[in-house]
């Protein structure tokens, strides 16, 4: 079944941060636009959710104590069998470099905190058309009510 | 050793300074740079001293080989005045030996071996000496020579090349005084008759004292010429370990003063990030509805953690261009293009107060020159939004030229203007006008500032000239670089 990549109501999104502020702006903008949000206080827990979670899409920060947002995206990219999915780095690294240093370690997505929760979805939508990410990034993984 | 007495007092601790910076945060580059500066100055200054030494012992050695034939001959003319047979083969070896050994000697003391040298050069003279004590017999400083000889090696020997010098100065000196006896008759049986008893006691001190001195005089010369020559060379090796080493440490600071700014980066956004996110949900009721009192409040909250955003990213930048983080690129680009596209960005905040936009490109600018895009777009923006920010109504002009070598770009306002008194400091970080100002018109305060620092790693310079009430004028000059100067450069 495809589903439009820009419907974000159909999104399960996986959000992991160590700072539990930033996770709850990221909760609050992407459930503001209608995605089904879960939440994971740092990798540890996200990597205990990923065992049966199949997300649409996941949003990592970086610097995290313990398993980082590095190690994460080396989880879910090559042993997790989940490489289709989108993992959109949400970093406060917004130095000059930053950028392409993220994208190179095989992150589909950067976006910089602090963020504006108003344009946070728009800036991303525009991401994903842009970057022409087919179907909700892969029908099979997305569980359509 | 005086003839290099001349020698400045040199900068002794490049490595103490660079070791201060790395310990001292506050310590700026320009420390680090005159470590830096300072041990390839004492590199250049020891080569060229070594280079030098080189050059005295290339002299050294053209002067002996000339000398020594010449002590050959003295001992030819001896031997025709007093006719001995037996000394033709001693005389003949003076001649054609001398040189040849004194050469080799000294090639031997070039390359590092000065002991090697002098040994072999003490064995000649001791073969040379007995020979002469042998077949010539003649008187006390024959016996002398051999007595020196022995002294001289056994100095040697005992490994102590100053005494040994001395010796063979001596020595050197013996040879040359038997030759003046011998051109000159008889005169040591004249003397030896005379003044017997003088002579067998205080002559031979005496002479030797002469010859003492004199050597030390000659051959020491010689010597210092070659220690200090090895001296130099491991001076010039030192000092480019120290050079090494500087750069290394300097590389660290400056690698760690990177990591620190990017760390401070990251941490202040973080908390930002929930100011900002919490605030707009809020004021967007994305979360329930505030209203009232409450919604102008969060206005308020939400415009200063603005400002606040605003201020680390230019306290950054600034950051990044004085610890010389930032890198200027520069390429071929097209000056009208990327002053029109900044012109169309800014467009739009003179629409909305009303104010006259003018665009004016000199024809006489070149359609291709070499600057940094980013940077130059950086500059004219913030004197840009600067002229629109203190300009109520009238006029703002971006206007480019070119001449002698020289581009220029002026950004013109007819707004407030600036007083007099305050033209000084406008570059400075966080001074505007009046403490009021900065509330009032908005802004970080370090637009001006970065605006300077761009400007001063482009070579350029920036100028500034205003009448209060009339308005601004802000006049940039950069080096104009052409195709044509940058392939000339390459060659």
């Amino acid at each position: 079944m495809m589903v439009d990549k820009c419907d974000v109501k159909t999104w399960q999104a996986l959000a992991v941060d160590d700072d539990l502020d930033s996770l709850d702006v990221i909760r609050l903008t992407l459930s503001f636009h209608g995605a089904d949000v879960i939440t994971a206080n740092g990798g540890e827990q996200a990597l205990e959710l990923l065992k049966t979670l199949q997300p649409t899409i996941v949003f990592l920060d970086l610097s995290m104590p313990g398993i980082d947002g590095w190690s994460l995206l080396h989880h879910i990219k090559n042993e997790l069998e989940l490489e289709e999915t989108p993992v959109v780095a949400l970093t406060a690294h917004a130095m000059k470099g930053d950028r392409e240093r993220v994208l190179e370690a095989g992150f589909d997505y950067y976006m910089t905190k602090p963020f504006s929760p108003l344009t946070f979805m728009d800036d991303l939508l525009a991401m994903i058309s842009a970057n022409g990410h087919s179907g909700v990034f892969s029908p099979n993984q997305i569980q359509v009510p | 050793m005086t003839l290099f007495a001349k020698r400045g007092k040199l900068p002794s601790q490049p490595i103490e300074e660079a070791q201060q910076s790395q310990d001292d945060g506050n310590s700026s580059a320009n420390t680090r740079d005159k470590g830096l500066f300072q041990s390839a100055k004492r590199s250049r200054y020891w080569a060229s001293e070594y280079l030098f030494q080189q050059n005295l012992i290339e002299i050294m050695v053209k002067v002996t080989v000339v000398v020594t034939p010449l002590i050959g001959l003295g001992y030819l003319a001896a031997y025709f005045m007093v006719d001995k047979v037996w000394s033709t083969f001693v005389l003949a070896l003076g001649l054609f030996g001398l040189s040849p050994v004194s050469l080799i000697a000294l090639y031997l003391a070039k390359r590092g071996g000065i002991k090697i040298a002098a040994q072999i050069y003490m064995f000649y003279m001791w073969l040379l000496g007995g020979l002469l004590t042998l077949f010539l017999s003649d008187s006390l400083i024959l016996i002398g020579i051999l007595v020196l000889t022995l002294n001289s090696l056994l100095a040697l020997f005992i490994e102590d090349l100053n005494v040994a010098v001395r010796w063979i100065g001596a020595m050197i000196l013996m040879y040359l005084l038997m030759i003046v006896l011998r051109l000159t008759g008889d005169f040591p049986s004249v003397v030896l008759g005379f003044v017997e008893p003088v002579f067998l006691f205080v002559a031979p001190v005496a002479i030797f004292i002469t010859i003492v001195l004199l050597g030390n005089a000659t051959i020491y010369y010689l010597r210092s010429t070659l220690l200090r020559s090895e001296e130099l060379r491991s001076e010039l090796e030192e000092s480019y370990a120290e050079a090494r080493l500087a750069t290394a440490v300097a590389q660290e600071a400056n690698r760690l003063k990177s990591e620190f700014l990017s760390m401070m980066s990251h941490e202040l956004r973080t908390p930002l990030n929930a100011i900002i996110g919490f605030s707009e949900i809020l004021d967007s009721g994305m979360a329930g509805s505030v209203d009232g009192e409450g919604k102008k409040m969060i206005g308020r909250v939400i415009a200063n953690a603005r400002h606040l955003l605003a201020l680390i990213n230019d306290i950054l930048d600034l950051s990044k261009i004085e610890a010389r983080q930032h890198e200027v690129i520069v390429e071929e680009l097209s000056p009208s293009d990327l002053l029109k596209s900044t012109y169309d960005q800014m467009i739009s905040l003179t629409q909305s107060k009303g104010l006259e936009f003018k665009l004016d490109i000199s024809a006489t600018l070149p359609p291709l020159l070499y600057s940094d895009r980013s940077v130059i777009k950086q500059i004219v923006m913030n004197l840009l939004s600067n002229a629109i920010k203190f300009t109520e109504d009238g006029w703002v002009k971006l206007v480019s030229t070119s001449d002698h070598g020289t581009w220029t770009i002026t950004v013109q306002d007819s707004g407030i203007g600036i007083p007099p008194h305050a033209l000084e400091y406008i570059f400075d970080p966080f001074r505007q006008v009046d403490g009021t100002s900065s509330r009032k018109h908005g802004g970080t305060g370090l637009g001006l500032a970065i605006v300077k620092e761009y400007v001063n790693e482009l070579g350029g310079v920036i100028n500034v000239e205003s009448k209060l009430g009339e308005g601004s004028t802000f006049t940039l000059s950069f080096p104009l670089i052409t195709a044509k100067d940058q392939a000339k450069e390459i060659a």
